[in-house]
């Protein structure tokens, strides 16, 4: 019998003992999803023939003795902007619905090569920005702590599957927040790695500079496990940074006393103001952290609105310029909320994206002379646990300024955590920003923060 | 922005946008405008402030200051 829930360091050491089939792995997750996922809707596609095909070829390597690592034979999701060869890959949108790439994207690939199965194309909101959407021809992915509740977006699928064990990992893509945002809300860990660090080559993309990569998992170890997979320079991504790549799982295990972590207090205390809940849970890791042997200290940046101000207009002209054949002939092809922020978009000029650029480059260097003299700086994922599904505006992204842009606007690692529970057991998180290529500075300092934490070992009653 | 500067700006955009979407749309404007005031300093920005550049160019060039098709300089840093 497979347990529930596994995490991939987890199902790896018994995968590598021989104690559990990649087989018996797959097939449990395959029951869980046509159990499961009728109320949750992360998948787009499940890819059961090929799954269980490649979940067999693992397990004759494996038992003739070429193990590969510890994601071979390993269940997870790839986000439905992951090109996938021969399987359709649609945005979760009706625009590219018959899109049948002839290729793996370039991570894709890699974490095929480390031996991952994948299990299905996830849910995401429209090009990975425009949701929750009612109107596209597959349903919004619901939050499995409570599937009345939004998952964040856009890796919506991601952040569902993962929390409710239909997979032990999957991909998402961030360009404003869409990794940590479905992770704080559905509990999980997600880093956004460092901008080149894993190549956008077969991603759809949502905004060229901004656009990341990354992975989602239940702990920061699995991410640092998956990271290693997808992470590597790549010639056909002109942004791809030929980067020496870390060996994150071991570097995880180091110590934490000593690290110099800047809080960012005011981007949710007074920026876009976090409930109380969320206040407290903050308080409490950033004790927990001095606790582990850090120095916490608070540190002040330009209003998260300037951020956010910045990230919006390059995301709204990127995003516009890859669309704009398509909004001008099928306008209505587009669920609501992506075509209407799009329209919004194309108001955005050239002058303003070239301001938007300059002061991106001013945030960049004021954030490296705040961490001068610190390693890590910590600040909210989310303002709340997650809303109502039904109760996100379609302009949200302008209404409050995102917590999370920043970090892609400086293209540094940053990494969504849980850090604890409301009253009525919705997930609480936390931010932890790291130097540009200090990956596994930021993983290192979550490891240890979940280690002294109970909050792994609470999952959703599903 | 007016509903009429709106109209206007959409169809110069070749957007075809239901009626009642672009009233929504219309009253989203004054956030784009609050995006569009903080990409501008008060007080101007230094005519040199160069724009970030997303891809950098191999560290021999950077060091060499090396010239771009065109007889363009490269940028001092990216």
């Amino acid at each position: 019998m497979v347990p529930d829930f596994l995490t991939i360091a987890e199902a790896a050491r018994l995968i590598e003992k021989k104690e559990l089939s990649p087989v018996e792995l797959v097939d449990s997750r395959l029951d869980r999803i046509a159990k499961l996922d009728g109320k949750l809707n992360s998948f787009i596609r499940v890819l059961g023939d090929e799954a269980r095909r490649d979940a067999r070829a693992a397990e004759a390597e494996i038992a003739a003795g070429k193990y590969r690592g510890p994601m071979h034979g390993i269940p997870i999701g790839l986000k439905d902007i992951y090109e996938t060869a021969g399987v359709a890959t649609t945005g979760h949108s009706k625009v590219m619905q018959d899109h049948v790439p002839k290729a793996d994207a370039f991570s894709v690939g890699r974490l095929r090569a480390a031996g991952a199965i994948v299990m299905g194309k996830l849910a995401t909101h429209e090009f990975a920005l425009g949701g929750p959407s009612f109107d596209l021809p597959w349903p919004p992915a619901r939050n499995p702590w409570d599937p009345s509740r939004f998952t964040g977006g856009s890796s919506s699928g991601t952040g569902a599957s993962v929390a409710a064990g239909l997979v032990l990992g999957g991909t998402g893509s961030d360009t404003g927040g869409s990794i940590r945002g479905p992770a704080a809300y559905c509990g999980l860990a997600g880093i956004k790695p460092t901008y080149g660090l894993i190549s956008r080559m077969g991603i759809l993309p949502l905004a060229f500079s901004l656009d990341h990569a990354g992975p989602m998992a239940w702990t920061a170890e699995d991410c640092a496990i998956m990271l290693q997979a997808m992470a590597g320079h790549d010639p056909a991504d002109p942004a791809s940074a030929d980067h020496s790549i870390p060996d994150y799982r071991a570097a995880i295990e180091g110590p934490v006393k000593g690290l110099r972590v800047g809080l960012v207090r005011h981007f949710y205390e007074e920026d876009n103001e976090a409930n109380a809940a969320t206040r407290a849970a903050i308080a409490a890791a950033a004790q927990t952290l001095e606790g582990l042997g850090c120095a916490v200290r608070e540190v002040t940046l330009s209003p998260l609105a300037d951020w956010a101000a910045c990230g919006m207009a390059i995301m709204q002209s990127e995003a516009y310029a890859i669309h704009e054949a398509n909004l001008r002939t099928r306008f209505t092809d587009y669920g609501e909320i992506f075509r209407d922020r799009m329209a919004l978009a194309g108001l955005v000029t050239g002058a303003d994206y070239v301001q938007a650029l300059r002061r991106r480059r001013e945030l960049v260097d004021e954030l490296d002379r705040a961490m001068g003299d610190l390693d890590l700086v910590m600040t909210a994922a989310a303002p709340t646990e997650a809303p109502p599904i039904d109760s996100v505006p379609k302009f949200a992204i302008l209404e409050r300024p995102s917590l999370t842009i920043a970090f892609n606007v400086t293209g540094s690692p940053a990494m969504s955590v849980c850090c604890g529970f409301t009253d009525t057991g919705l997930p609480l998180s936390f931010q932890i920003v790291g130097k540009r290529f200090a990956d596994a500075t930021v993983l290192r300092l979550a490891h240890a923060y979940e280690k002294a934490t109970p909050w792994r070992g609470r999952r959703p009653i599903l | 922005m007016t509903r009429q500067e709106l109209d206007a700006a959409l169809a110069r955009l070749g957007l075809e946008v239901p009626e009642r979407e672009k009233d929504e749309i219309a009253a989203a404007t004054p956030l784009l405008e609050d995006v569009q005031r903080r990409l501008r300093p008060p007080g101007g920005r230094d005519v040199a402030a160069e724009p970030a550049h997303v891809v950098r160019f191999p560290p021999s060039q950077r060091e060499q200051g090396s010239r771009l098709p065109g007889g363009a300089s490269s940028m001092r840093r990216s």
